[in-house]
């Protein structure tokens, strides 16, 4: 019970943010942030587009909503014993986030905290093969499916424009699957992603 | 009113981090603990036992033996409590003991599961042989644990469960096999079991029971999860579909597969396995 009313008021605060949006900043966004993404497990290469919108600004804090694209692609490939596989694996996630950002040390350097709901898309293609049993297989999936998580970055502001910054993404869709907030570090697939990014933000 | 998004964003963050916790993990009233030695291993355990507080002390529940306790056992028992509450069965996690779960216990508890949970070796490609103790646990599971068990408890000796994930899931099958011509578990869970172990071990021990066609009566449920990757993937295919055309006399199998990752696929796959096992 607890879990569904907390995702019903996650999903009523973030349409309310955006709904609050509207003409409180000029603009519809008002930074645009991409980068290179590590993650972990299958889709290991990723990148990130993100737009934001500060819908509340004040001298050193800000409260903004996003949307982001991140297509992840990892390869399985590889030859042991006596068997093989070869394909690849790409997710594309598409979060909504919400979130609250801070500037310390005269604005140069700023931090930003944020929730995400999102849902990706899973696609695995690929050829196994085994020697001892002469075993050939082809598997495939595609596949929608929600997640929920946070995201922490650190970024330094070179301009009144660019800034440069860390962030790190975790799923936390597998809390409850045994390991609690470990998860994110031994998931290997889509459901349970941890991703390093690195790269700008451009402030519009 | 221009605070009031402000709420809502604390409200956001706070329903978020709410949501995302887990349950407490500390032993709740119905599970007991024991902790055991092993002659046959070298090493100590512990032996986390969940009861429906429901059940009456006189009833033989049957008994649900589940490897990786310290990945699993938690939320097998919530599932029980919340999800589960009319299935009548008795669980009992097998845990390291001088290993509780931690960070900074990951490294151990992964060496050891890896000897206790496999035979025969796996030849890997650097040229490490890896594994190799299931021989030494099966003993310890079926003579340490299960007279443990028996002298604490009143259980069902006809309707003993052995369920495990991944390299669990691997030793779940092998001891199907292996120990074929005197059962100890009539029902066998395997979640995403690691088929490729050892020159992918159980399809030949699959291959050889068809040659002998002895009877395997056991109940069997394989799953595995959708984002798991091609090889794992591939091989439960396999296995599933060498099953369905040659089918091993007597054991009754069901193969399932269920959209997630590889940790996922034990949270959704213990629950249809036991409503698979428990109808």
């Amino acid at each position: 019970m607890k879990r569904p009313l907390s995702l019903i008021l996650l999903i009523a605060c973030t349409c309310y943010q955006f709904l609050q949006a509207q003409g409180s900043t000029p603009g519809a966004i008002q930074s645009i942030e991409a980068g290179y993404e590590a993650g972990s497990g299958g889709g290991n290469i990723g990148l990130l587009i993100k737009a934001n919108k500060n819908w509340l600004a004040l001298e050193r804090l800000s409260f903004h909503s996003s949307v982001a694209v991140s297509p992840f692609y990892g390869s399985e490939n590889f030859t042991s014993n006596r068997s093989s596989s070869n394909g690849y694996s790409l997710d594309t996630h598409l979060r909504f986030y919400t979130g609250l950002g801070n500037n310390i040390r005269a604005r140069r350097i700023y931090w930003k905290v944020e929730a995400y709901l999102a849902y990706f898309h899973a696609m695995t293609r690929g050829t196994y093969t085994q020697e001892s049993l002469s075993i050939s297989r082809e598997y495939s999936t595609s596949e929608w499916a929600p997640d929920y998580g946070s995201r922490i970055s650190l970024g330094y502001q070179l301009n009144s424009h660019w800034g440069l910054q860390l962030a790190l993404t975790n799923s936390w869709k597998q809390i409850g699957a045994g390991l609690g907030p470990l998860a994110g570090l031994f998931a290997a697939e889509p459901d349970g992603k941890m991703s390093l990014g690195i790269g700008f933000c451009y402030s519009l | 009113m221009q605070r009031l998004p402000i709420y809502f964003s604390i409200s956001f963050l706070l329903t978020l981090f709410i949501s995302s916790c887990s349950s407490d993990p500390s032993l709740s009233p119905s599970v007991q603990t024991f902790d055991i030695s092993s002659q046959f291993t070298g090493e100590s355990y512990q032996l986390q036992v969940f009861r429906p507080a429901e059940s009456s002390e006189d009833a033989e529940l049957p008994v649900v033996y589940l490897l990786d306790g310290y990945y699993h056992f938690e939320d097998v028992k919530n599932m029980l409590e919340r999800d589960l509450n009319d299935l009548e069965v008795m669980l009992v996690g097998i845990f390291y003991k001088d290993f509780p779960f931690s960070l900074s216990n990951l490294g151990p508890i992964e060496e050891l599961r890896e000897i206790d949970l496999t035979y025969p070796i796996h030849n890997s490609s650097s040229g490490a042989e890896l594994g190799g103790g299931g021989l030494k646990f099966y003993d310890f599971l079926t003579k340490e644990v299960d007279s443990l068990i028996e002298e604490n408890y009143k259980i069902d000796a006809a309707q003993r469960t052995l369920m495990g994930h991944s390299l669990g899931g691997y030793f779940t099958l092998w001891q199907m096999f292996n120990f074929v011509d005197s059962p100890f578990y009539h029902n066998v869970v395997s979640l995403s079991p690691a088929l490729w172990w050892s020159d992918v071990n159980i399809l030949k021990m699959h291959q050889s029971a068809l040659q002998e066609n002895k009877n395997h009566p056991f109940k069997l449920y394989v799953g595995i999860g959708t984002q798991e990757g091609i090889e794992a993937n591939a091989l439960v295919d396999e296995f599933a579909e060498r099953q369905a055309n040659s089918p091993v006399p007597a054991l009754v199998s069901t193969f399932d597969r269920y959209e997630g990752g590889h940790l996922f696929s034990a949270k959704t796959g213990f629950q249809k396995a036991l409503k698979n096992l428990f109808p």
